[in-house]
């Protein structure tokens, strides 16, 4: 009996508190609702810590501990079993998971307080981390799709929170639909690794690939179709356009689902398959190239949105962008340490974005009651008036923003601090990760001569620069300058229930990048890989990148005033403007261009199929006309011929015939007395006949 | 004469009047003459009971049925003038049914008879030939045996004097 | 001496058998009620003489004692079946027994 025979209770925890919170929590106030989803979460978190330091005292080569749990199903030959396998991975995606979610679990009492779906709303989110926990923990390729898809369902529920506005609906289904196209690849490398190998635990799996069982060609195939599902899931070209329609979600949801957690399932899952992306070079250079393509393709896009949420999110396409570039290029340990210190600064960013939306829509709802208390500046003049006239507020529109610095001093600190964890800069936590995947990156293309990964790291290079671009022009829109809404100029700092959890993230998003300074991590998670160190050359690159980025978005985004009508002053200029304008502000007309290649025509066939052929056709004409109409013809014909013609001819018949033979037999009753005499006589004749012939 | 012969005379003689006179009945159109007819063969029967040794209802039967019964019968007929029979026929096919039905019981009757026939040809005795029903023997055997019978026959006759009469009485 | 009676009793059962016969067909042609009636009569007496023949073949009164009392009994039914024929008479002003024929069907 170890510890390890008890790892299911992690999954468990999560469980029992959204069955209480589903089932009973509205009998209390709403504020025992999140105290056991808290509780669970917590205790999930501890129950970690206690399997990591379990798993920390055996011994390097023995730490792949696989735990049988029952067997699920049972096919013929095929046996389906359900286990857990703990090993470094694993418990390491454990502490990332439990420890952000659960901060963001107490973060959730502040943001979502007095939301009519207050209860639900942790039920949600409990069901998500059990989800999530099962996908990391499973041991097989069937239960970390069980977990796949029920982090998915939870993406939708939580997506469409708010499902009385139209706009929340459509993302959510986006969000489900797009994630089911690469669940559909997904499948299909599970089919296909079924068919190889005649199993889906990993272990078979991986012990297979690993004595050669599995032929090159076949392994490209799985892994590209692995690919296409983690596309999906972690949001790559090309299917990352759920993620930013995804952030009309609450923003705990957009922290913890988009950022730090759900969207690692993809590069988690890469890693774990990592035997078999080895057999298979092609799939690495390719996964490695798109990664690098979705981190620069995303990062311009992030430059030119308006959207504070916007912003993270294409951030986080970019980031997980670098992630996946690392874990497909076989630098399992670069990517997954990128994982850990992005889900801390990512998830600080989006929890300080949340924060600053909260205090958007409490200045808002402040400014629009006429007061005398507050000292009104002549710009506050103006921009009162300015909501006098306006129609729709946005809270999250950046345009709007402006000095918060001062109104918000703890957001806007811990904020600093994961901006700067995000763009590199040393020694936070966001320059060690990504300086060691761009370290991998030049080492395996420069000095392996490979041309795919060169391109990649030129590509992240790029990437890295409008990264710290894109944030420092957020930083600056948001908290510096002045305020150019009468919502930002009466905005509260928030409750300290979402500051502290703030001030945490921002710790661990500083100081989280020393644990492979000495490639402690790395020794963790790959006994047998040497640390290589750091790289000099590339470390001075990329922060000498960063810094131009940080200069760069300076310059731009300083505060000044801008001429009337620009919003941005990247609009002006004439080459650049155009591409901002048309290009990166559309988001490349990339929806735009789904819409056309495969929604509308979707659309078009779902119409038709509902009108013409289910309305029209089957229900007007075939149902109507033909099973109606025939039915009611047999009912008739039952009805006339048959009842009243057979059945009541019958009866009726039968009480004719009767009548008939009484009339006859009446005849006998002549009235006459000398017949009845006869009759006597008849009787008698046949007694004696009897007695005398006897 | 040897006495079978006297016995087969004695019957024939008397049986045929018998006969004939019952047809005669049968047949009378007028119903003043079939009473009469009717008379004479119950004369002729109270003769066969007088053969038969049994001379006290012999007499009972003169007296009694001819003589009163019959004669009430002829009141009858005198007083509702029922000579004729008035009216059609409304049963044409009735004789044609009671005659046949008639000629089966006569048959079966016969054939009962004829089978058994040799048993009572056989029985002999040495009995009394002498004409035992005299009033003195019937009337030791009515008030010993037949006693209760004789009483009942006279509330019966009681009865009957009283339904007659109540019968014909006029309602008003 | 022998009695030779028993030879001649089948004669005198025949005879009240035909006598009989002739009073059931009285019964069943006649229309008119009193023929009817006398035609019972005549039932009765061959019935009687029957009687008497079997007293005289089993030298036993008992047959004559019943003769007697069916003479009896007779006489009383006559009297009351005249009686009834005079009370339909006065209704029916008829005595062709098929004019009571009011229980027809």
């Amino acid at each position: 009996m170890t510890v390890f025979d008890f790892a299911w209770l992690i999954i468990i925890f999560p469980v029992i508190g959204l069955t209480f919170n589903a089932f009973f929590s509205t009998r209390f106030k709403e504020e025992i609702a999140s105290y056991v989803a808290i509780a669970a979460s917590g205790l999930s978190f501890l129950m970690s810590l206690v399997v990591l330091i379990a798993l920390m005292g055996l011994p390097p080569d023995a730490r792949t501990v696989h735990v049988p749990l029952y067997t699920w199903a049972v096919i013929g030959n095929f046996k389906l079993d359900a286990g857990l396998l703990i090993d470094p991975l694993s418990t390491t995606m454990l502490m990332v998971v439990t420890f952000v979610g659960t901060l963001i679990h107490i973060y959730s009492i502040g943001y979502m307080h007095g939301d009519s779906r207050y209860r639900r709303f942790f039920v949600d989110l409990n069901l998500f981390m059990a989800s999530m926990l099962i996908l990391v923990l499973g041991d097989s390729y069937v239960t970390m799709f069980v977990g796949w898809e029920g982090v998915g369902l939870c993406s939708y529920l939580l997506i469409g929170f708010w499902f009385e506005k139209e706009a929340n609906n459509n993302a959510a289904k986006k969000a489900f639909i797009v994630n089911r196209v690469g669940d559909f690849g997904f499948t299909l490398g599970m089919f296909l690794i079924f068919a190889t190998v005649g199993s889906l635990q990993y272990a078979d799996v991986f012990h297979a690939a690993e004595n050669g069982q599995v032929i090159t060609g076949v392994a490209t195939a799985i892994t590209l179709l692995l690919f296409v599902g983690a596309t999906g899931k972690s949001a790559q070209i090309p299917l990352y356009v759920w993620l930013p329609d995804a952030m009309a979600g609450p923003t705990p949801v957009s922290a913890l689902i988009h950022a730090a957690t759900m969207v690692t399932a993809g590069v988690y899952m890469i890693a774990r398959n990592h035997p078999l992306f080895v057999l298979a070079p092609f799939s690495q250079e390719l996964v490695a190239v798109v990664g690098a393509l979705t981190a620069f393709f995303a990062a311009t896009i992030a430059m030119a949105q308006f959207d504070i949420k916007k912003v993270l999110a294409y951030s986080t396409i970019s980031q997980l962008g670098f992630m996946v570039t690392a874990v497909g290029m076989g630098a399992t340990v670069a990517g997954i340490f990128h994982l850990g210190t992005h889900a801390f600064f990512k998830a600080l960013l989006f929890l300080g974005a949340g924060s600053v939306i909260h205090a958007m829509e409490h200045g808002h709802h402040k400014s629009q009651i006429p007061n005398t208390q507050y000292p009104i500046s002549k710009h506050d003049e103006e921009t009162s008036r300015q909501v006098d006239k306006e129609e729709k507020f946005d809270p999250n529109d950046m345009r709007l923003m402006g000095g918060l610095s001062s109104r918000m001093p703890l957001t806007f600190w811990t904020y600093v601090v994961g901006a700067a964890s995000l763009a590199g800069l040393v020694p936070l936590a966001g320059f060690w990760s990504k300086d060691e995947i761009l370290g991998e990156a030049f080492a395996k293309g420069m000095t392996g001569a490979n041309v795919p990964f060169m391109i990649a790291f030129w590509l992240l290079l790029a990437a890295a620069f409008f990264t710290a671009f894109y944030i420092t022009r957020q930083v600056l829109m948001v908290f510096f300058g002045r305020p150019r809404h009468a919502a930002a100029a009466h905005a509260p700092e928030s409750p300290r229930v979402m500051t502290y959890v703030l001030a945490i993230l921002a710790f661990f998003a500083a100081v989280a990048g020393f644990i492979n300074v000495t490639g402690l991590f790395t020794h963790w998670l790959e006994p047998e890989e040497l640390f290589a160190g750091l790289n000099l050359g590339v470390a001075v690159t990329s922060i000498a990148v960063a810094l131009l980025g940080i200069g760069l978005g300076y310059w731009v985004y300083r505060p000044r005033p801008l001429p009337n009508g620009v919003d941005d002053p990247l609009r002006t200029p004439p080459v650049v403007g155009w591409v901002f304008t048309k290009v990166l502000n559309p988001k490349y007309w990339v929806d735009e261009v789904y819409d056309f290649l495969f929604v509308n025509p979707f659309k078009r066939l779902a119409n038709f199929l509902a009108f013409t052929i289910d309305w029209r056709f089957w229900h007007d004409w075939f149902h109507d006309s033909v099973i109606a109409a025939a039915f009611k013809r047999t009912a008739r014909f039952l009805a006339n011929p048959i009842d009243l013609g057979i059945i009541d001819g019958a009866v009726n018949g039968l009480g004719r015939v009767i009548n008939w033979c009484s009339s006859k037999l009446r005849q006998v009753q002549t009235g006459y007395v000398r017949n009845y005499a006869l009759s006597v006589l008849l009787g008698v004749v046949v007694i004696v006949a009897y007695f005398a012939l006897r | 004469m040897d006495p079978l012969i006297e016995q087969y005379v004695m019957f024939g003689v008397v049986g045929a009047v018998a006969l004939v006179t019952a047809i005669a009945m049968l047949t009378s159109r007028s119903a003043i003459y079939s009473a009469l007819f009717l008379v004479l063969n119950l004369c002729s029967i109270a003769v066969f009971f007088l053969i038969l040794g049994g001379p006290f209802i012999a007499v009972v039967q003169v007296s009694v049925y001819a003589g009163a019964i019959m004669v009430l019968f002829l009141f009858v007929i005198m007083l509702l003038g029922a000579e004729h029979t008035p009216g059609e026929q409304h049963l044409p096919w009735q004789p044609a049914v009671a005659i046949l039905l008639v000629i089966a019981l006569l048959g079966m009757t016969g054939f009962a008879l004829w089978r058994t026939m040799p048993t009572w040809a056989a029985t002999t005795s040495t009995a009394l030939v002498e004409l035992p029903g005299s009033p003195e023997a019937i009337g030791k055997l009515l008030f010993s045996s037949y006693l209760f019978p004789f009483e009942v026959t006279s509330v019966l006759l009681l009865v009957a004097m009283v339904g007659a009469v109540v019968m014909t009485r006029d309602t008003k | 001496m022998n009695d030779v009676f028993p030879q001649v009793l089948p004669l005198y059962l025949g005879l009240s058998a035909v006598l009989f016969s002739i009073g059931v067909i009285g019964v069943l042609v006649r229309r008119n009620a009193i023929i009817i009636f006398m035609s019972v009569e005549l039932m009765l007496n061959s019935a009687n003489l029957a009687f008497v023949a079997f007293a005289r073949y089993l030298h036993q009164l008992d047959g004559q004692i019943i003769v007697f009392f069916v003479m009896t009994v007779a006489a009383a039914e006559v009297a009351v079946g005249l009686a009834l024929i005079v009370a339909i008479f006065k209704t029916k002003k008829s005595i062709n027994v098929d004019d009571i024929s009011t229980m027809k069907g």
